[in-house]
């Protein structure tokens, strides 16, 4: 049975409003995020490194940007809300396309199905980030393991002058 | 290399010029793991992610009938990340890099990072490396096949600028086309 009915395809080209992250870019945030890729590339954390380098003061990691959008501290407590949900698998509320509207696609299981990354700089310590998400495409595949859907969304990552960080496009899976 | 190589230099390593580079040429390995159930759950605390396929192996399997917890992707992507930015920056820059999650990595896996130059691309103020990436097992499974396009300085050039600037679609083409007459 399709999943990718009318309704659901028009979702496609659906875009959010510009939103600004809840946080800016934390020292800790980038110590915790460095420690857990085992990345400590000194460019992350050292002032006299860094003032060697073309970013001149110390920078997140690459990807840092993507994994920015958190729930505001006074976001819906999703978590709770479904504590008592034998479905629930613990997603939602906060992520890279939270913000976006949902699928209208049951309790399909969530997959990462891969990114395509264009990076234009690295975010410094204490700099805020707004980002802005659109459903690109949505598709479904026959494939070895069953039917699935693909749902492609693209973001723009902006800092405080508006200017483009990074842009990604990234698949989920959903079957 | 492996993983949380303590090593590092007090200074930037000397800049990798385009002309150095030659096609087929490997960049460094970068190991990560074996991945325990704290590795997954320190990465989903750091990015506040709490999908229950990195920890609650019961929801994992009996839920989503998977086979074990998984190792996130959006933690394997850095990996990719890590051993284009170390062969190419501080003075080159990783422009684009794309990867796709073909196969599960479970809890316990050893991963091993490698990439690899395929195509050189000379513009008129920097070149571009094109290079294929990946992430395999310790059972030699690639599970997460990547690409990137990274911008070095030419030897007698000046710096590649930051922020980034992406040639345009003409000054692309061109440099492809002599890179298909080289």
């Amino acid at each position: 049975m399709s999943h990718v009915t009318d309704e659901v395809k028009g979702y496609i080209g659906v875009e959010t409003d510009v939103g600004r992250c809840w946080d800016v870019v934390e020292r800790g945030a980038v110590r915790r995020f460095a420690q857990a890729i085992m990345d400590l590339d000194p460019a992350f954390m050292s002032e006299e490194y860094a003032a060697q380098t073309p970013y001149g003061k110390p920078v997140a990691p690459p990807l840092f940007p993507l994994m920015q959008n958190r729930l505001p501290y006074d976001g819906t407590d999703v978590i709770s809300e479904r504590a008592d949900d034998p479905d629930y698998d613990g997603t939602g509320g906060a992520g890279p396309s939270s913000n976006l509207p949902p699928l209208p696609l049951g309790n399909l299981a969530l997959l990462n199905g891969g990114s395509e990354v264009e990076l234009f700089r690295y975010l410094h310590h204490g700099e805020g980030l707004s980002f802005r998400h659109r459903y690109a495409d949505i598709y479904e595949r026959e494939t070895s393991k069953g039917l699935m859907v693909f749902v492609i969304t693209e973001t723009d990552y902006l800092d405080d002058d508006g200017g483009l960080v990074a842009r990604v496009k990234r698949t989920t899976i959903r079957r | 290399m492996r993983d949380n190589d303590a090593a590092r230099a007090d200074a930037p390593a000397d800049p990798r010029h385009f002309e150095d580079v030659s096609l087929g040429e490997r960049l460094g390995d970068l190991q990560k793991g074996p991945f325990t159930t704290p590795h997954l759950m320190r990465w989903s605390a750091a990015i506040e992610n709490w999908h229950k396929i990195h920890y609650d192996r019961d929801f994992t399997q009996q839920h989503d009938k998977l086979p074990d917890l998984l190792v996130n992707g959006s933690l394997k992507q850095n990996f990719l990340l890590q051993i284009v930015k170390d062969w190419a920056t501080p003075h080159g820059w990783p422009w684009k890099v794309s990867f796709q999650f073909r196969a599960m990595d479970v809890v316990g896996s050893t991963l091993f990072v490698w990439g690899a130059v395929k195509r050189k691309i000379p513009l008129r103020d920097f070149g571009l490396v094109e290079l294929e990436l990946g992430i395999r097992n310790q059972e030699d499974r690639q599970s997460t096949p990547g690409k990137a396009t990274v911008a070095l300085p030419y030897r007698e050039g000046g710096p590649v600028p930051y922020p980034f600037v992406p040639p345009s679609a003409d000054e692309l083409a061109a440099g492809e086309a002599r890179a298909e007459g080289a």
